[in-house]
């Protein structure tokens, strides 16, 4: 008990003073002591309510990042200054040899210009021809990243744009070099991007070369697993990996990132191409398609219909080789936040088939 | 009236100085460093700054970080970061619940124990929040950048302890504001 009951003596400045222990504010004290456990239940109570009531975490973390997102905008200026200056002299030391691969890349591009330009023709044309109707126009607007909120749990960043913006929770966002993640919640000017490395994340991809599709999960680690691949799929190493636009969810065709490994057991791994260690600006794609649903078709437009043929002797309904209920769900998330009504076709979908 | 004075509103602002110190330390940690090459494997292995400067106030001066005071600072990072609400507020009271009673044994103002109980408490947050996010998204999170984590937050202690300490000797009154 001996020295820190002695309340005569003055207290040190630096040193432990365990909780509880002074004369002076006994009721202090107590609260301290009993409030500690109190804290502690509540935080686990927290936890609990707040995976049954999304709506009341999701304006919390709304609020906070409404206020957290223009201090953290300051705060990043003086490095995004540093990063800039650092560029500059990177760019300036480089200046020659990048020139002359420049001069190089543009001869050899001059020879795909006209390759595409016969290609776009002949595209369009063709799609005349079958009368097919184009692509829904996407919107873009760019950000910058803030803050990078990652943990070794969660792997997510701030961007300072939002709701006023026109920023929606699910919208793709990627850099040049491709798809980084989706808007996971909304402030006023700022917004939380899922980073497609998250464990939570699941993007409908498919193969550039075979096309067969399936789903790239995160893993909160660098790589990403495909699963759902159709039986016989067989992806090489190296092949190219895009975004399916299944669901609804984003754009077709958005570079996710090439096969890196092929475990033993058949599990497939996808590294992205985006460092997400090293991002800064960032394009968000408004949604493609408009999920609202005919209640006479039972179907929401822009999904397709689910094939017939199922895994597991027709128990589970698969489109283009990935189950419906996947897509369904994640078309679902979009769909909920646009129209509440939309629920019950949209269930129903999956389960008629 | 009369309580309410100049030097009063002074006593009060720099009474909540840990406060202040302890959220700036959490938003410091998520700013985009652009000099840290990192590689996509250890993304969010940063230092956990927040706890270096709660574990500091609460061995410190406790009575100017009560447990209401940490239980808002794991609010307000879990709320920013996207990670389950209450997992860092559960991690930071429960480590320092039990340094706080370890303290009561052992010779608590040995350099021994001020290190030695910041490893243990910091050691304590990250096994309480793997667990609490295992159990959160029914799988195993991955160790790596958790273990990266510790081992800088480990040894970037001492450096955030001489800051702050720095910062207590500037601001922090030696009496409480009532």
């Amino acid at each position: 008990m001996g020295r820190y009951d002695d309340s005569s003596k003055e207290q040190p400045r630096i040193g432990l003073r365990p909780v509880g222990r002074s004369r002076t504010v006994p009721f202090r004290a107590l609260y301290d002591r009993y409030s500690l456990l109190g804290f502690v239940a509540l935080s686990a109570a927290l936890l609990l309510f707040g995976r049954a009531d999304s709506f009341l975490v999701e304006m919390s973390r709304r609020t906070v990042a409404e206020v957290a997102t223009p201090i953290l905008s300051i705060m990043q200026e003086p490095l995004a200054a540093i990063d800039d200056i650092g560029a500059s002299v990177s760019a300036i030391t480089n200046v020659y040899e990048e020139n002359k691969q420049l001069r190089a890349e543009v001869d050899r591009l001059r020879g795909w210009e006209g390759v595409a330009t016969g290609l776009s023709d002949e595209n369009r044309l063709m799609r005349e021809l079958l009368s097919m109707a184009d692509d829904l126009p996407t919107g873009v607007r760019s950000a910058r990243v803030v803050a990078d909120t990652s943990t070794p749990f969660v792997r997510a960043v701030l961007i300072n744009a939002g709701h006023r913006d026109g920023l929606e929770k699910g919208q793709a966002v990627l850099n040049h070099l491709g798809l980084v993640g989706r808007i996971d919640g909304t402030a006023t000017d700022g917004a939380r991007v899922l980073l497609v490395t998250d464990i939570n994340s699941r993007i409908p991809v498919r193969l550039a070369d075979d096309r067969v599709k399936g789903l790239a999960t995160g893993s909160n680690g660098a790589l990403l697993k495909i699963s759902y691949l159709p039986e016989g799929a067989k992806p090489q190493l190296g092949e190219r990996v895009v975004t399916s636009g299944d669901g609804g969810l984003m754009p077709a065709g958005l570079p996710v990132g090439i096969v890196e490994a092929i475990d033993k057991d058949g599990s497939i791994f996808i590294r992205p191409h985006v460092d997400t260690t090293r991002l800064d600006y960032v394009r968000v794609l408004s949604l493609p398609l408009n999920l609202t649903v005919s209640v006479e078709e039972g179907l929401p437009r822009g999904v397709a219909l689910p094939e017939t043929a199922a895994a597991d002797g027709g128990a589970v309904p698969l489109h283009n080789g990935v189950p419906v209920d996947i897509l369904m769900d994640e078309a679902e998330q979009i769909a909920t936040d646009k129209d509440a009504q939309t629920r019950p076709t949209l269930r129903s979908l999956g389960s008629d088939q | 009236m009369n309580g309410f004075s100049l030097d009063w509103l002074l006593l009060t602002l720099r009474n909540a100085a840990p406060l202040v110190t302890v959220l700036f330390a959490g938003l410091v940690a998520t700013l985009p460093w652009p000099f840290v090459v990192g590689s996509s494997t250890l993304t969010g292995t940063a230092p956990d700054l927040a706890f270096m400067a709660v574990y500091f106030w609460r061995m410190v001066r406790p009575d100017l970080l009560r447990p209401s005071a940490v239980f808002l600072v794991g609010f307000l990072l879990d709320a920013l970061s996207g990670a389950p609400l209450g997992m860092s507020s559960l991690a930071y009271l429960i480590a320092i619940l039990m340094v706080g009673r370890l303290a009561q044994v052992i010779v608590p103002l040995s350099g021994l124990f001020w290190f030695g109980g910041f490893v243990l408490a910091a050691a304590t947050v990250t096994v309480l929040s793997w667990v609490v996010v295992s159990l959160w998204s029914l799988s195993f999170v991955p160790l790596l950048p958790l273990a990266v984590s510790l081992i800088w937050t480990v040894l970037l202690y001492p450096l955030m302890g001489m800051a702050l300490m720095l910062v207590m000797r500037l601001l922090v009154p030696t009496q409480v504001a009532r």
